[in-house]
This record gives C-alpha cells, sequence and structure tokens, in this order.
C-alpha cells in the first residue's frame, strides 16, 4: 500500500492509505502532504509521519497535539512555537518522557513537565538538570528508573548512599 | 604489542613471563591487556593491574570477576573495579557496602536491584520526615 503512493495519487487515494500506514504520507504530492485531513489522518495512525507534512501543518496545534499523543517524540517535528506550548509538551512527555529534549528551555524548568516526564521515563532527569537535587522528581525518576541516578546531583547522591550505608549497617 | 613509555621500550605479549608482566602492569594496569590467559587469570598480576587503572579487571576472565573473596580483595585496592564484576557480585549487598564506604559514587556500578532499594529507602525517609 505504501509503495502504491506516488505524487500523481488522488485525495482520497492516500486517506485511505495513511488511515492503514502513517508513513504512506512520505510518497504523497506536496499539496496533500499540506492537506489538514490527511495529514492528521496520517499522524493520527502514527505520530512520526509529522516529519513528512507541510512546516505550515508542523506549527498546527490540534495536528501536533494527536501526533504527540500517539508518539511523544514526534515533538521533534513540531515548529519551536509548539515546543514552548506546555499544553503540547506535557500530552508529549506523558506519551514518551524523553521527549522533553525537544521542549523549549523554559518548560525543561516547568516542575510539573518535569515531573510527568520522569514519570513516564526516569532518565528524562538527563534533559532537566535544574531539578536533579529536587528530592520529588529524583525520586520519582528513580522510582520509574534507576537509569537516573546518573543525573542526580552529587550532593542528593551523597545522601542517599549515605542513607543506605546506615540502613545496611543496623540489620 | 610494543608501546613506548616515557622514553621506556615495554613490549608484554603472550609469551611475556610472570615477571615481565608484572612490571609491565605496575606502570600500567591495561598491559594486562597483552598477557596470556593464565597470567590474566593471576591474582597477584590483576590486583597490581586494577591498583593502577580499575578497567584492567575487564580483561581479567570472568572467573576471577565472579570471584567473592578475589573481587572484594580488588575493591579494597581500587573500588571503581566493581563496574567489571560479574553481575551476581554487582548485587552482592556486602561487597557493594564495602565499596560505597568507601566512596559513595561507584553505587552506580552496583546492580538496578540495589540502587532501587537505596531509592526506595530515602523516599520512606523523605515521607517521614516530612
Amino acid at each position: 500500500m505504501i509503495n502504491e503512493i506516488n505524487e500523481k495519487s488522488t485525495k482520497e487515494q492516500v486517506l485511505e492509505a495513511v488511515k492503514n500506514h502513517g508513513d504512506a504520507l512520505a510518497g504523497a504530492s506536496k499539496e496533500l502532504k499540506n492537506d489538514r485531513d490527511v495529514v492528521l489522518e496520517a499522524v493520527k495512525k502514527n505520530g512520526f509521519a509529522l516529519c513528512y507534512s507541510s512546516l505550515e501543518l508542523r506549527g498546527d496545534r490540534e495536528v501536533v497535539l494527536e501526533a504527540v499523543k500517539q508518539l511523544g517524540r514526534a515533538l521533534e517535528f513540531a515548529s519551536e512555537e509548539l515546543c514552548e506550548d506546555r499544553e503540547v509538551v506535557i500530552k508529549a512527555v506523558k506519551n514518551r518522557g524523553w521527549a522533553l529534549e525537544f521542549a523549549s528551555e523554559e518548560l525543561c524548568e516547568d516542575r510539573e513537565v518535569v515531573l510527568e516526564a520522569v514519570k513516564q521515563d526516569g532518565s528524562a532527569l538527563y534533559h532537566a538538570s535544574e531539578f536533579s537535587e529536587d528530592r520529588e522528581v529524583v525520586l520519582e525518576a528513580l522510582k520509574q528508573n534507576v537509569f537516573a541516578f546518573e543525573y542526580i546531583s552529587s550532593s542528593l547522591k551523597s545522601e542517599i548512599v549515605q542513607h543506605w550505608i546506615t540502613h545496611m549497617e543496623k540489620k | 604489542m610494543i608501546i613506548w613509555m616515557n622514553g621506556e621500550k615495554i613490549m608484554i605479549n603472550e609469551n611475556s613471563t610472570r615477571e615481565e608482566v608484572l612490571e609491565a602492569v605496575k606502570k600500567a594496569g591495561w598491559y594486562l591487556q597483552f598477557a596470556s590467559y593464565e597470567l590474566k587469570a593471576d591474582r597477584e598480576v590483576v590486583l597490581e593491574a586494577v591498583q593502577q587503572h580499575a578497567y584492567s579487571f575487564e580483561f581479567a576472565p570472568l572467573k576471577l570477576r565472579n570471584d567473592r573473596e578475589f573481587v572484594m580483595e580488588a575493591v579494597k585496592k581500587n573500588v571503581w573495579v566493581l563496574e567489571f564484576a560479574s553481575e551476581e557480585l554487582k548485587n552482592d549487598r556486602e561487597l557493594v557496602l564495602e565499596a560505597v564506604k568507601q566512596d559513595g559514587m561507584v553505587l552506580k556500578y552496583a546492580s538496578d536491584n540495589i540502587i532501587a532499594d537505596a531509592g526506595k529507602l530515602f523516599a520512606q525517609y523523605v515521607g517521614e520526615v516530612r
């Protein structure tokens, strides 16, 4: 089906194809890559298809919201403006915490956004160094993925280790 | 393998004698990788090597990296060898305790289990003090 789509395919053909494989958008004509109905259907099926859509639609809030809901890391292909949009970013990191990588600097310093990200993927703490000493954020991250230990501030790491040592020695 | 170090030529290969290898690893632990299998498994040679460079422990056979008594001794010489200990020993609480008492940062090389436990304990504690 994907292979059948080319620049000459009609809107109906492309719509049918992207409902099965969002990737089919890759072969469609420039006009259809800028067609809201087509792109919406494609990103609903596969958020990654956002990378084939027109620049204009990558800045369309509804299209991007659908894309990041399906695949958080599609935030990579959203317009700069939407990477500064709190609701869009929260939706993305709830799906893939690591998508925090593509959020604006300001949102990487937003506690609620970061908490959602580390709850989904503890290692997202990597993109939120501002919170490497925030106990609640760090412990949420660690609970989700021990890999986050790497990104905790050294003073908080020492506290955690000291506490473990004391506990072990009591035994 | 011939390496020049501070103007001195050092050559270690599978035919090098124990004395040659010992002398080399005292200068730089990673010479261990060029030694014969027997010498890579030689406790004294490996201890000398890891004292210089923790990562030379990687070149020792798994049998030695899974030897609790040996790793305990090695950790006392160089705490960072924990990274190259067997997965089983990285999950050995007593051994990890010995290591983190020397340098807490080495906890990152403990098993996922132990790191998760430390996190949970601390979370409980933080909950209590709140």
